[in-house]
């Protein structure tokens, strides 16, 4: 029988129930989700406090913001470009991924990394979102970030320390608009870039395929948030938001849950 | 009747619902509810500790807490509900010593314009008809090391907030809420600098959260001392608790109301269920 979905039913019900698209629920869902990914690196909300379980807290440097909320719901990290802001955290052993490791079955050998942005200013120059990337001394590893050139989303890593190995997507934010972006490495297979306004609730990827390494370099970089090069480069002017750092590829139905969970949060600023 | 108008008219069913609730998550489903509260809280920015049940801190800052005097921190009240413990007699606390992350000032460069301030609560219980000061949460020793404070007074039981903006001088809040003995009560106060003092209150039973403003005396800041910060107790030791805490959290900020409110309808169908 062809049931109708009947919203005065819905509406009816929804006391007794919870709704799929409750707020605080999806929330509170995504955190706890988040939280149980095996190789999960670091969890930041807000780009300082991680609550992995790991301690990889990061340190605030310039002019960066850690505890609002935009229009009393989402909370963030705001970037000023002018005043150098980014987070980071010492180079250490939690965060080079490099792909090969012996702990972990080579069916999830590869990195995951992602959250919510806005950008507030594109078409000046390139803008890092996440990143353990220091060209001095050939030390780049990963990096997520906004090209000056187009104005894409652009996922890079590197082998060697030296050689970028790059994959553009066609996506292209809007100024002072949350968008969810994640990036996934299969090594030696895919590179890949999923996207999502959270207005759309609809995920979209793109991949390559060729010249996409079989391990990453094991940079003695730092790991940032609004920059690379150890914070001297190409800082971000705009927000993050539910960012997370991930050893290991994650089953694609996690990066897709986690933006169903989080989108209708995004979706009420 | 159409089938249009069939389905207009439909008005909430019991039975439908006691159908349906193999099949969906009830609002009032204890577990689901316990675990919601937990990671939201856990995420919300300038969090400083979540001590849901005992001295361990599931915040991401590992501000564990050491436990002091007769105190048990591995409980359950009706098996439900995990609970710490305090028996006055026998000098109960936990505490934290002072460091950064616990000096709460509201003037931090790194928090936004319009959430600076301080937000703590959780759950609590007195044991005893007031006759002693207790204090609930506190970064407050003797002058000139008095931060903030959260008490209840020892002629009516009447709940109270204080600060001082140097150390030395206290400015306090008397909010007209007496918590009844024996039962468990939801408590939160929120202070936004140089703006309003906000209390909120609530019953599990009620499942109604009371809130009241004090916006005529405000203050600036808070003093950044070496006090330790305190669970049942202050003044490295004093003026102990006795009674119970539950889901207790601090936060460097001013948490938007509506965090709040859904702290409390998450967290009190289980208190509610002891």
């Amino acid at each position: 029988m062809a049931q109708a979905n009947n919203p005065e039913l819905v509406r009816n019900l929804t006391p007794s129930f919870h709704k799929r698209g409750d707020l605080a629920l999806n929330h509170a869902h995504s955190i706890a989700f988040i939280q149980n990914i095996p190789g999960l690196v670091g969890f930041w909300p807000t780009a300082d406090k991680d609550i992995s379980g790991n301690s990889n807290t990061l340190t605030r440097s310039g002019t960066i913001k850690t505890i609002q909320y935009d229009n009393n719901i989402v909370p963030y990290a705001q970037f000023d470009k002018a005043g150098s802001a980014y987070a980071f955290h010492a180079d250490s052993a939690a965060f080079d991924i490099i792909g090969n490791e012996s702990w972990t079955d080579s069916t999830s050998w590869g990195l995951t990394m992602g959250g919510w942005w806005q950008v507030n200013n594109l078409g000046v120059v390139s803008e890092v979102l996440m990143a353990k990337f220091l060209q001095a001394g050939n030390q780049k590893a990963y990096r997520l970030q906004v090209t000056s050139a187009g104005e894409i989303l652009q996922f890079t890593l590197s082998d060697d320390g030296s050689t970028n190995l790059s994959f553009g997507s066609t996506f292209a934010p809007t100024a002072n608009t949350w968008f969810y972006a994640a990036v996934w490495w299969k090594p030696s297979s895919v590179m890949r870039i999923y996207y999502g306004l959270a207005t759309d609730n609809d995920l979209v990827s793109e991949e390559k395929t060729s010249s996409v390494p079989a391990t990453l370099h094991d940079s003695t970089g730092q790991f940032t948030i609004s920059s690379q090069n150890d914070g001297s480069f190409a800082f971000l002017n705009g927000r993050s938001s539910m960012t997370f750092l991930v050893r290991g590829r994650i089953p694609p139905i996690y990066i897709e849950t986690i933006f169903d969970l989080t989108s209708p949060l995004f979706a009420a600023t | 009747m159409r089938q249009r108008d069939y389905i207009m008219a439909q008005k909430y069913n019991p039975e439908l619902v006691r159908n349906l609730t193999p099949s969906f998550h009830k609002r009032s489903d204890l577990a689901l509810n316990h675990a919601h509260a937990t990671a939201f809280i856990q995420a919300i920015p300038g969090l400083v500790g979540f001590w849901p049940t005992a001295e361990r801190d599931i915040s991401g800052n590992s501000h564990t807490l050491t436990r002091s005097g007769t105190i048990k921190t591995i409980q359950y009240d009706n098996n439900i509900v995990p609970y710490v413990q305090y028996d006055r007699a026998g000098s109960a606390e936990l505490y934290h010593l002072d460091n950064a992350d616990l000096s709460i000032t509201g003037t931090e460069s790194y928090v936004g314009s319009g959430s600076h301030g301080l937000t703590m609560g959780g759950w609590w219980q007195f044991g005893r008809a007031p006759s002693v000061r207790e204090y609930l949460m506190s970064k407050w020793d003797s002058s000139p090391n008095q931060s903030y404070r959260m008490y209840k007074l020892p002629s009516d039981g009447k709940i109270t907030f204080a600060l001082s903006v140097d150390g030395i001088n206290t400015t306090a809040w008397l909010f007209g809420i007496i918590p009844p003995q024996d039962t468990w009560f939801f408590l939160v106060c929120r202070w936004i600098p140089s703006t309003e003092t906000k209390l909120y209150y609530g019953l599990a039973t009620d499942n109604n959260l009371t809130t009241l403003t004090s916006t005529g005396l405000t203050k600036a800041n808070i003093a950044d001392t070496s006090a330790r910060f305190q669970l049942g107790s202050q003044d490295a030791g004093s003026d102990w608790l006795d009674g119970r805490s539950s889901m207790s959290f601090l936060i460097r900020g001013n948490v938007p109301n509506i965090y709040i409110e859904t702290i409390f309808d998450l967290t009190s169908p289980l208190f509610a269920a002891t």
